[in-house]
């Protein structure tokens, strides 16, 4: 069996002379919840596009559960819930008749689906309701149930909770998570709120002006983006000869205004105090300082930009 | 395709468009006659005949298309808009199938809805009005088979007007040219090219017009009053639905949501 669910290769479109994807390999194996980052713009609509079949590829190749045939795609598709820009209703038709219209469209012939689904994604209540009258987060909910229908095995969200008040995001990142931990659903998704993908995602995709910079697991990712410790002293290169010599395992930097970071440190803070004041350096200050996820995401786009 | 039919179905009888459209002009059929027969019984008025009133129908046959395009603009000038589509292409239905599908749930709804206003259009010319003049029920039933295939391939070539062009208005001025302007224009070039003539005279907005009917309160001469003019109109719808269901398919097989 194929290892990974969603896998594009040399993925390139362009409309017209506008690249928006520039030869793009993005791989999500089964059972991740893949987070596809990057700003407005950045080709994550496009590429959630093609795997949706909603456009076509101008050079490469997407493969869905290992197919890449017209026909298998087609097929492969029927496996996947896709919620991919706004989801798309009739605006006179109920929020069940929606649903109904989708479960006969899907094959099927259990109609306790919709009521299983409207409970899933909280919007009982407006079971009676036309799509038009509902709110941008009530629309996102009934995207998601229509992705929902039928079972699939992945799950393919773009910008799933744009629109939700934060109750509501919180409640559909747990929705999510459960979906994954519980039913083992693949989830890719998309966003640009960086800290609300590292609460979830398992893997990361990082995305600028059409090109793929970097993908990255989320446990390798928390190790780049680890502590790092800034200590400002009266003797900087006295301080940095001390750790060249004691711990000479560990990453420094000298910084100005009497300041040393130490990345990724090794031992508990209190041990590079006391190397200071074992060697008559004062410390005036000292503090842990955490790389975020965003700091990651500028610092990689810089080198993308610069590439 | 058979659950996309059977989805679209549901949405149809779901909606209010088909009634409503259903409803207006069965309303306005009803009411054209019982105002000729208002009038006939106010004085001496000649019209208030079912010759007169069944010939608004025989006179212009292409009224049946351009109620197809109506209904089927009604069911889907909003797919695109909507972002329907995209869901039931991201379920892994082609857009070739979406589209043949589109046109059998626009057809039989189409079908459906003359059927009624058709109906209350003859039951209320019978009921109200005097049986007398040249054009009978007879030349408006069999006007039905005759224009039955080109209202389909009138009804398809405004799908594909809508759906290729995304606008709507776009899509009727396309149609309207394919349908009227054209054909008119190789009529009018036909006068001088002999072999343009014979093309635009298997054109209906030729065939049904001056040309080749001649439908008034003295005589009923149709297009599909002998076996040869029946085949012909039958052959034209054929060859209609065949043209535009291909150029469907080629058209939105790729094109992008």
């Amino acid at each position: 069996m194929n290892e990974y669910v969603i896998e594009t290769k040399q993925v390139t479109k362009s409309y017209g002379s506008f690249l928006a994807l520039d030869h793009v390999d993005i791989h999500v194996r089964r059972g991740e919840i893949y987070g596809l980052i990057g700003d407005n713009g950045a080709g994550k609509s496009t590429l959630l596009k093609l795997l949706a079949g909603h456009s076509y590829v101008t050079e490469g190749e997407v493969r869905l559960f290992g197919k890449y045939e017209e026909k298998e795609l087609e097929n492969s598709r029927k496996k996947i819930g896709f919620m991919v820009e706004q989801p798309g209703f009739f605006p006179n038709m109920t929020v069940e008749q929606t649903l109904n219209y989708y479960c006969i469209q899907k094959g099927i012939p259990n109609r306790k689906k919709v009521d299983e689904m409207l409970k899933l994604t909280g919007i009982s209540e407006k079971r009676r309701s036309k799509c038009k009258t509902l709110s941008l987060g009530q629309k996102q909910r009934l995207g998601l149930a229509i992705a929902m229908l039928g079972e699939p095995q992945v799950l393919v969200l773009d910008e799933p909770i744009n629109g939700l008040d934060p109750s509501g995001i919180l409640e559909f990142r747990h929705l999510l998570q459960r979906l994954n931990e519980e039913k083992n659903i693949t989830i890719l998704l998309s966003s640009h709120i960086l800290t609300e993908l590292q609460q979830i995602a398992t893997m990361y995709g990082f995305l600028n002006k059409g090109i793929l910079i970097e993908e990255i697991s989320a446990h390798a990712l928390q190790e780049k983006c680890s502590d790092c410790i800034e200590i400002t002293l009266s003797d900087v290169e006295k301080y940095a000869v001390l750790i060249e010599k004691n711990f000479p395992e560990e990453m420094y930097k000298i910084l100005p205004e009497n300041n040393v970071r130490i990345y990724k440190p090794q031992l508990q803070a209190e041990v590079y105090s006391k190397l200071a004041s074992e060697n008559d350096i004062y410390i005036t200050g000292m503090k842990t300082i955490r790389t975020s996820l965003e700091d990651y995401y500028m610092e990689l786009k810089k080198r993308g930009a610069a590439r | 395709m058979m659950n996309y039919i059977k989805s679209e179905f549901y949405r149809v009888f779901h909606s209010r468009e088909i009634y409503c459209f259903i409803g207006i002009l069965a309303f306005l059929a009803f009411l054209f006659n019982a105002i000729l027969f208002w009038f006939r019984r106010m004085d001496d008025f000649p019209y208030g005949i079912t010759s007169y009133s069944y010939s608004n129908l025989v006179a212009s046959p292409l009224v049946f298309g351009v109620m197809g395009v109506v209904v089927g603009m009604l069911l889907y000038e909003g797919n695109r808009r909507n972002g329907n589509l995209k869901n039931t292409v991201a379920f892994g239905i082609s857009r070739a199938k979406i589209f043949i599908g589109e046109c059998v749930v626009a057809t039989v709804s189409a079908t459906i809805s003359m059927v009624i206003i058709l109906a209350v259009y003859i039951i209320s010319a019978a009921a109200f009005l005097e049986q007398a003049g040249p054009v009978t029920l007879n030349d408006l039933l069999t006007e039905i088979p005759a224009v039955f295939l080109i209202a389909v391939a009138c009804l398809i070539s405004g799908i594909v007007c809508i759906e290729a062009f995304g606008k709507t208005s776009a899509g009727i001025i396309v149609w309207a040219a394919i349908w009227m302007i054209i054909p008119q224009i190789l009529f009018y070039i036909g006068l001088r090219v002999d072999i343009l003539y014979r093309i635009a005279m298997w054109m209906p907005n030729n065939f049904f017009g001056t040309a080749g009917m001649s439908v008034n309160m003295g005589q009923c001469i149709t297009a599909w009053g002998t076996a040869e003019g029946m085949a012909k109109c039958l052959i034209s719808g054929a060859v209609g639905i065949v043209l535009f269901l291909a150029a469907g398919v080629l058209l939105l097989r790729k094109k992008e949501l």
